[in-house]
This record gives C-alpha cells, structure tokens and sequence, in this order.
C-alpha cells in the first residue's frame, strides 16, 4: 500500500511540476484577421527560409518583399514559433545587387530577436539602395 | 615525503589544464554574435543595430529625396548622450555619414554644425567670406540638420538588471523650421552580469 501510495505522490507532484512549468513559459496565442497569402508574397523563397528556419526550431509563415515608398526594396519574414519554449535568435540581412554581388552596407548588421512559445515576430530589413533586388539571409541560434 | 612528486606532478597538471582553459586573444567580428553584451553599457553592437535602423528608416521614407538639393544637404548638429555608458556618439554618426555620402543619397556639409572636424573648413569658410565681402553660406546651403540624443532607462528586481538604450535622432527642414523625420531605436537589454555572445 505504501509503495503504491508513494509512486501516486510521485506521479501527482510530477504532473503538477509540468503544469507549473508550462504556466510560467507563458505562451502566446496569435491570432489574425488576415487569411489569403498577402500580394508580395515570396511563396518559393519562404520554402528556403523554412529548411534555415527548422534548423532552430522555428518556422516561416510567410515571405514578402516589395518597394518602400523611398524607393528601396524591403523584406519581411514573418517567423512563428509552435514550440513550448521561447526561442532566441540572431539573424543578418544582406541585399544582392541585380548582377548577384553583396552590397557593402552599414545597414547589413546581427540583431537578435526572440519569440515567445505559440507567438510569432516579422523580422525586416530595407535595401540599401533603389538597385539591390535580391536578399540574403543569415540565422544563427543564441542560447 | 614519498608523496611529494605526486603532488608537485598533480598541481603542475593543474596549472597546465587552467592554462590551457583560459581564453587567448583573437579577432572576432565588429558587432558580430562573438561580442560582448553588457548590460550597463552601450556595446558596438548596439551602435551598429541603432545606425542600421536609422538609415533604414531614412530610405524607406524617401526623405532625402524630397530635398531642395540633389543629393540633400546634411548639417550634423548637436546629438547628446545622455546615459551613464561612456562612448562617443560620433560611432553612431559616422556609420550613417558613411552610408548616405558614399552611396551618394547626402551629403555632409562640414563647415556648419556641431562636428569637431568641420572648424578648419570653417575657418577657410569665414576666411573667403570676409575676403570676398560675403556671408559664405550661399554655396552651401543645407537642406536638413540632424539632431538628436541617446537615453537609457535602468531597472533592476533583484539580481536582474535592465537597461534600456533610446537612440532618437531629427531631421529639421532648415528653410521651414519644421521637423521632417524622426526615429526612435530602442535596445533592452536584461542579465545579472555581462556575456559573450548573443
């Protein structure tokens, strides 16, 4: 009885422990108005993103690019992450000129974002100049 | 005192593996996911991610085009740090002034304004204009001044600090008076001590 007693505490203190864990990641829940894919949506380069996305347990809901009003091109990932715990991450924009050579920038910098468990985040970044067409992107998990 | 070699052998294994775990200079990325990050201080990193979104800002917006004068005439004013963090805003200023001018979207004009560097150009400036009996200002008329200031907003619970850097820079029309573009770029940063990486 005593042995069966103890592994029921056990269990109990075990499920209540999870439940406390779960509760203080404090998970977001996103919701939008938005559900057709937007007009400058990359769809072939948000399968890319993804497989660089996955590797950080993260992933691209949508990819866009299109021409600011200044002129320049600019670039949005919308990145979401489903897991049970918050993510952080570093991530560096580089933009191609139409020939495909990098464009030196000072704009072309590391920053780090971080999502919450269930939440999602648009990173961005506008091109240096009216030419650069085409955008690397660098990410790196921080821990 | 058989044991003594034991022991002389183990310490110098010892100090041999400290040696080995202590970390040798090296060069690492300006700005890059190697660097420092403080939490009372302003890193470079914070200064790049803070120019970058500056410009940023200043392209998307298409301001500089707007300009009387192509490419627009910039004066940098007075831009105040006003944190505990000691460094010079120039390190914010220089990276913008690099981008606009070299790209060929600015340009900066050095004999007015708050820049150290623009006092000898001043000077031959003040020099012509007596000479030639003039005010010497009508050859380089700016379009915009920038000004602007870097705050911070401490915080702490416990052993947990938190800064906040506000970096906020001005665009004024000089021929309007009126304020043309502004940015705020805020950087938070939260630990109990300083970090390598990010």
């Amino acid at each position: 009885m005593d042995g069966r007693r103890s592994r029921t505490f056990v269990n109990a203190a075990g499920i209540l422990m999870l439940t406390t864990l779960l509760a203080g990641c404090g998970s977001v829940n996103t919701v939008s108005t938005r559900t057709a894919p937007a007009e400058d949506s990359l769809s072939h380069v948000n399968v890319q993103v993804n497989d660089v996305l996955t590797d950080i347990f993260l992933h691209s809901t949508d990819v866009r690019m299109f021409r600011t009003r200044g002129g320049p091109y600019e670039a949005q990932v919308d990145v979401a992450n489903d897991g049970f715990t918050q993510r952080n991450f570093a991530y560096r924009f580089s933009w191609l000129s139409p020939a495909g050579n990098v464009v030196p920038s000072q704009m072309s910098t590391w920053k780090s974002a971080s999502i919450p468990s269930g939440g999602a985040s648009t990173i961005r970044s506008i091109a240096p100049n009216e030419t650069a067409s085409d955008f690397r992107l660098e990410i790196r998990r921080s821990d | 005192m058989k044991r003594t070699p034991l022991f002389t052998g183990t310490l110098i294994a010892f100090a041999l593996l400290l040696g080995a775990c202590g970390q040798k200079a090296r060069y690492i990325e300006t700005g890059g996911t190697e660097s420092v990050v403080s939490v009372g201080e302003v890193d470079i990193q914070d200064i790049q991610v803070a120019a970058s979104g500056m410009l940023e800002s200043l392209l998307e917006t298409g301001i500089l085009k707007r300009a009387p004068h192509e490419p627009a005439r910039l004066v940098l004013d007075r831009v105040v740090n006003d944190t505990s963090s000691r460094f010079d805003v120039g390190e914010l200023l220089y990276r913008m002034r690099e981008q606009l001018v070299n790209s060929g979207q600015a340009e900066v004009i050095t004999t007015w304004g708050d820049n150290p560097e623009s006092k000898e150009a001043q000077g031959i400036a003040k020099r012509e204009a007596f000479l030639n009996g003039t005010t010497g200002q009508a050859s380089a008329e700016p379009d915009f001044t920038l000004t602007g200031k870097v705050t911070q907003i401490k915080r702490s619970a416990g052993n947990v600090r938190q800064t906040t850097y506000t970096f906020r820079l001005t665009l004024t029309n000089v021929n309007t008076g009126r304020e043309a573009w502004t940015k705020t770029v805020d950087m938070t940063k939260q630990g109990t001590k300083s970090g390598v990486g990010f």
